[in-house]
C-alpha cells in the first residue's frame, strides 16, 4: 500500500477519537459559556457582564456574599431568558450566564431548583462551571450541583 | 454494500446544482478537496497503475469530469455511493485515456493489461480507508478555523494534543496552557463539537442523508478498526 504523509500521518487511535466526535451532540448555550470564560480574557470579560443591563440593579457581583432575594433571582431569570433568545451571540452568552447563575442561586441558597430542564441534565450542564467560574462562584457552583445530585 | 438510489434533489450534491453554476462549482471544490489525494494514493495501488503518473492521471480526471455538467445527474442514477462512483469513474477515464493514446501513437500492439502486482487489499478496502482519513483531514481543517475565528485557538491547541496527539491532560496542560486537568476537559468540549459537526456537514455534502448519518459513522468507525 502507497504511503502519503498527508493522509497517514494521524494514527488510528485519533482517527477513533475524531470519529467519536460526531456522536458527541450538538453544541449547547452552556458550551459556548463555558468556551468564552476559558478564554484568555474570559476573568475581564466576565467583570465586564455585571455592569450591562441585564444585571442593572440587581448587584449580583454580590450574591455569592450576600444571598440575593427569591425575587431578584426570578428577575434575573427572566432577564436571561429575554437575552438568550435575542439574534446577537455576545447577548446570548449573556443570558446564558445570568441564567446559570440565577439558577446556582435559587438552588445554593434556597434548595430550589426554577429550571425547566430535568434535575440530572442541568446538573450535567452546570458542572462545568466549577471548574470554569472564578471564586468565589465556583464554590457556589458546586453547592448547587450538590443539590441537585441529592434531589 | 446494497446499492442505494439518492435522488439528486434531496441530497446536498443536488441541492448545490440546482443553485446554477455557483453552486456546482461548490460540489467540484467538495470532490476536489476530497478526493484528490485518495485517488492518486488508490491508483498508484492499482493494477493499471503502469498507464499514468497517478498525479497526472488524478488531474486530468478532474479536469475532464468536472467539467461535465451530466457527471453528478450520473453519479444519482447510479445508486452508487459517491466515493465508489469515483473509483468507478476514474478507471473508466484510465481506460478511456489509454485507448486514446494507443490510437494516437499507433501503439495497438501494446496491450490492455499488464502483469503488474496490485495492493494485498481490496480496491475497495483501500479506496474506504483513504476516504475516511481524507473526510477527517477536511474535518480538521473546517473545525480548526470554526474555533480560532472564534478565538478559541488555545481551546483547539489543547484539542489537538489531546484528541490528536493523544497525550492525557494531567502529562501538558499544567506547564503548556496553565490551566488545570479538570479546565481543560471543559475547554475541549467546543472543539469536539466543532468536530462532529464538521464531520456531519462533510458527510452530508459527500452524499449521506440525516437519517443514516449514525449508520454511516459507525461504518467509518469500523473500517477504522479493520485497518
Amino acid at each position: 500500500m502507497p504511503n502519503n504523509d498527508e493522509l497517514t500521518n494521524l494514527p488510528k487511535a485519533a482517527m477513533t477519537e475524531l470519529l467519536a466526535c460526531a456522536l458527541e451532540g450538538e453544541e449547547s448555550p452552556f458550551d459556548r459559556l463555558a468556551a468564552r470564560l476559558t478564554r484568555q480574557d474570559g476573568s475581564q470579560w466576565l467583570q465586564a457582564q455585571w455592569s450591562i443591563e441585564m444585571f442593572e440593579g440587581l448587584n449580583a457581583e454580590d450574591w455569592p456574599a450576600e444571598a440575593p432575594s427569591k425575587e431578584d433571582i426570578a428577575e434575573l431569570k427572566k432577564r436571561s431568558k429575554r437575552a438568550i433568545r435575542d439574534d446577537d451571540a455576545e447577548q446570548q452568552l449573556a443570558g446564558t450566564l445570568g441564567y446559570v447563575i440565577a439558577n446556582v442561586m435559587s438552588l445554593a441558597n434556597y434548595g430550589e431548583k426554577i429550571s425547566n430542564l430535568d434535575a440530572e441534565t442541568l446538573a450535567t450542564q452546570l458542572r462545568d462551571f466549577v471548574e470554569v467560574l472564578e471564586a468565589p462562584w465556583g464554590d457556589c457552583v458546586a453547592a448547587a450541583v450538590k443539590v441537585l445530585s441529592s434531589s | 454494500m446494497a446499492k442505494q438510489h439518492f435522488p439528486l434533489t434531496v441530497t446536498w450534491i443536488g441541492r448545490r446544482i440546482a443553485e446554477g453554476p455557483e453552486g456546482l462549482d461548490a460540489v467540484r471544490q467538495h470532490v476536489m478537496t476530497l478526493y484528490y489525494e485518495p485517488l492518486q494514493i488508490y491508483f498508484r495501488g492499482h493494477s493499471e497503475r503502469w498507464k499514468g503518473d497517478p498525479t497526472e492521471v488524478v488531474n486530468g480526471f478532474f479536469a475532464d469530469r468536472m467539467a461535465r455538467t451530466d457527471f453528478f445527474e450520473k453519479w444519482s442514477v447510479s445508486g452508487l455511493r459517491l466515493h465508489r462512483w469515483m473509483i468507478g469513474a476514474l478507471l473508466f477515464f484510465v481506460r478511456e485515456e489509454w485507448g486514446r493514446e494507443k490510437r494516437f501513437r499507433r501503439l495497438d500492439y501494446l496491450p490492455e493489461d499488464m502483469d503488474v502486482e496490485a495492493a494485498e487489499d481490496s480496491p475497495a478496502a483501500i479506496m474506504d480507508r483513504l476516504r475516511v482519513r481524507s473526510i477527517a483531514k477536511v474535518v480538521l481543517a473546517m473545525a480548526e478555523k470554526s474555533c480560532r475565528d472564534e478565538g478559541l485557538g488555545v481551546h483547539w491547541d489543547v484539542f489537538a494534543r489531546h484528541v490528536i496527539g493523544g497525550i492525557p491532560y494531567p502529562k501538558f496542560v499544567q506547564e503548556e496552557f496553565d490551566v488545570s486537568p479538570e479546565r481543560a476537559a471543559v475547554m475541549v468540549r467546543v472543539p469536539k463539537k466543532r468536530v462532529g459537526r464538521a464531520l456531519r456537514e462533510v458527510l452530508e455534502r459527500d452524499g449521506v442523508d440525516e437519517f443514516r448519518m449514525a449508520d454511516e459513522i459507525r461504518a467509518l468507525q469500523e473500517i477504522m478498526r479493520e485497518q
